[in-house]
């Protein structure tokens, strides 16, 4: 990759090459290259302002939603360009969850989960919304709890369960990769601690990518990390190796509280 | 936060430098013992060995506990982990070079063949000079960051373990000439034991050294040969 400080993956679920994200010709996120492994979570650190929700938001394409935004470089799933894909199927096999937990208010539990559907007019048989319900909240571990009051509205259960709620309705749609971003930073450290066992069983059937501003969370529960200043990727390693060795003298001072 | 980490590893490597001083300090009184040519220990001198030695292994016990501390609270990571991994591997090696130290003044006064002592006690000097520096160099490479001193101290344990294998063959030999062989015996196993305990000495200035390479470079190099561009250092 010509840095050495960003590491090869094999068989990569997502390349990303020479991405470039400019705010009214400010570039906010700078020439990345990278891959992402498949099954495994990755961190993405940096400082406020590095670019790391930037680019997050790149990978499914929420940039197009604002004029002022201009995305180059390319961004491949396998050997498909997601650029040329329609975003609604980008959108499908990369789910995204944001910091704050954001169910749809005036839809019950059962409904959040399948909105995906219904908002995009994918019309589905009773049994197999039902299907996806159930199957979609047991993997959020939330079934249980909830499985008698699907009717109720989703903003009737507590914060933590709200953003298992969100991940449930990601994951209904059964991506291939799930897009994080500081989903635990407005929970508290319960809700904050499920959310993370529940990251970790994730990565056996899905792909998640993470932006977290908690080091400690991005040492715990990942198994790469990518750190980001000023628009750049500075490092990408194996987290073990990142945590007790960083090869840039920037990820040793953001790391070890010289900065950030 | 951060200001608070480095206070604490600060607080950490203060303690840290009071031990590493006061075990050279003891392994200078020895040094300065063996060139005295004596083996009857003055009463003073062995309290003040064994006060020192109980002051070692208190810090031990609370360095240890520091750094734990450290650790819990604060979770350092990259080098300020290593530093603090690495401190926690020496301080363990340091309170052994203080056991092998009261060991050595311990075996003065069973020395019975003064002559195989005296004989023997030109070759030992050298032995325990090496060792010494060692340690003293294994110390400064963690704490000034200086990777030279930590290859020679590496470098120059096969260097003591050499001498200790010709200084044994040496006493072998000599001690066919004496008479008294029960003296002989006795006297040729204590010696036999300050020149054991003087070359684990130097083993441990090797895992101190080992430990301070850690901490600079991220790299485990324990039970591996040095690759060759630390074989050029120091050439």
């Amino acid at each position: 990759m010509g840095n050495e400080n960003i590491i090869s993956v094999n068989n990569p679920i997502l390349s990303v090459r020479n991405l470039t994200v400019a705010y009214d010709h400010v570039p906010a996120v700078k020439d990345v290259t990278v891959d992402f492994k498949k099954n495994s979570v990755t961190a993405i650190m940096g400082p406020s302002g590095c670019g790391k929700s930037t680019l997050l938001r790149a990978f499914n394409r929420m940039h197009e939603l604002y004029e002022n935004i201009e995305t180059t470089g390319t961004i491949l799933m396998g050997d498909v360009d997601i650029m040329k894909m329609p975003t609604i199927k980008v959108r499908r096999r990369m789910g995204m969850v944001f910091q704050r937990p954001n169910p749809f208010p005036t839809m019950s539990i059962y409904d959040n989960v399948i909105s995906g559907y219904k908002l995009n007019g994918i019309p589905l048989k009773k049994s197999d919304k039902d299907e996806i319900v159930e199957r979609s909240l047991s993997d959020v571990a939330l079934w249980d709890e909830v499985k008698d009051s699907l009717n109720k509205k989703g903003t009737f259960l507590s914060g933590g369960q709200q953003q298992r709620l969100c991940i449930a309705r990601a994951l209904a749609f059964n991506p291939e990769i799930i897009l994080l971003d500081e989903p635990t930073s407005a929970l508290d450290p319960i809700a904050t601690s499920k959310i993370e066992d529940l990251v970790v069983k994730l990565k056996e059937n899905y792909t998640i990518i993470m932006v977290t501003h908690n080091m400690s969370q991005a040492a715990r529960i990942s198994d790469y990390s990518l750190f980001m200043y000023l628009g750049e990727l500075v490092e990408y390693n194996k987290t073990k190796i990142m945590f007790t060795n960083p090869k840039d003298r920037r990820t040793e001072e953001y790391l070890t509280g010289k900065f950030g | 936060m951060s200001q608070k980490k480095e206070e604490a590893i600060q607080k950490v490597m203060t303690e840290f430098e009071s031990m590493a001083n006061l075990v050279l300090s003891q392994l200078d009184r020895l040094e300065s013992f063996f060139q005295s040519g004596e083996t009857n220990l003055p009463e003073k001198l062995r309290e003040e060995f064994d006060a020192n030695e109980k002051l070692i292994d208190q810090y031990e016990v609370k360095l240890s506990e520091r750094i734990i501390n450290t650790i819990v609270l604060f979770q350092p990571v990259a080098s300020d982990i290593r530093q603090l991994i690495a401190c926690y591997r020496i301080i363990i090696n340091l309170e052994r070079i203080g056991d092998y130290t009261i060991n050595i003044v311990k075996f003065f006064s069973e020395i019975k063949n003064l002559e195989l002592y005296e004989q023997m006690i030109g070759a030992i000097n050298p032995m325990l000079i090496t060792s010494t520096q060692m340690v003293t160099k294994s110390l400064l490479s963690y704490i000034h960051h200086d990777k030279e001193y930590a290859i020679w101290t590496i470098k120059n344990d096969d260097m003591v373990d050499d001498m200790n294998r010709k200084l044994l063959k040496g006493m072998v030999s000599r001690s066919k000439s004496f008479d008294d062989k029960k003296k002989t015996l006795i006297s040729f196993i204590t010696i036999k034991d300050m020149m054991d305990n003087i070359e684990r000495m130097a083993d441990h200035a090797t895992n101190i050294a080992e430990a301070a390479i850690y901490y600079m470079e991220g790299k485990d190099i324990r039970h591996h040969p040095l690759d060759d561009e630390m074989m050029n250092i120091n050439q």
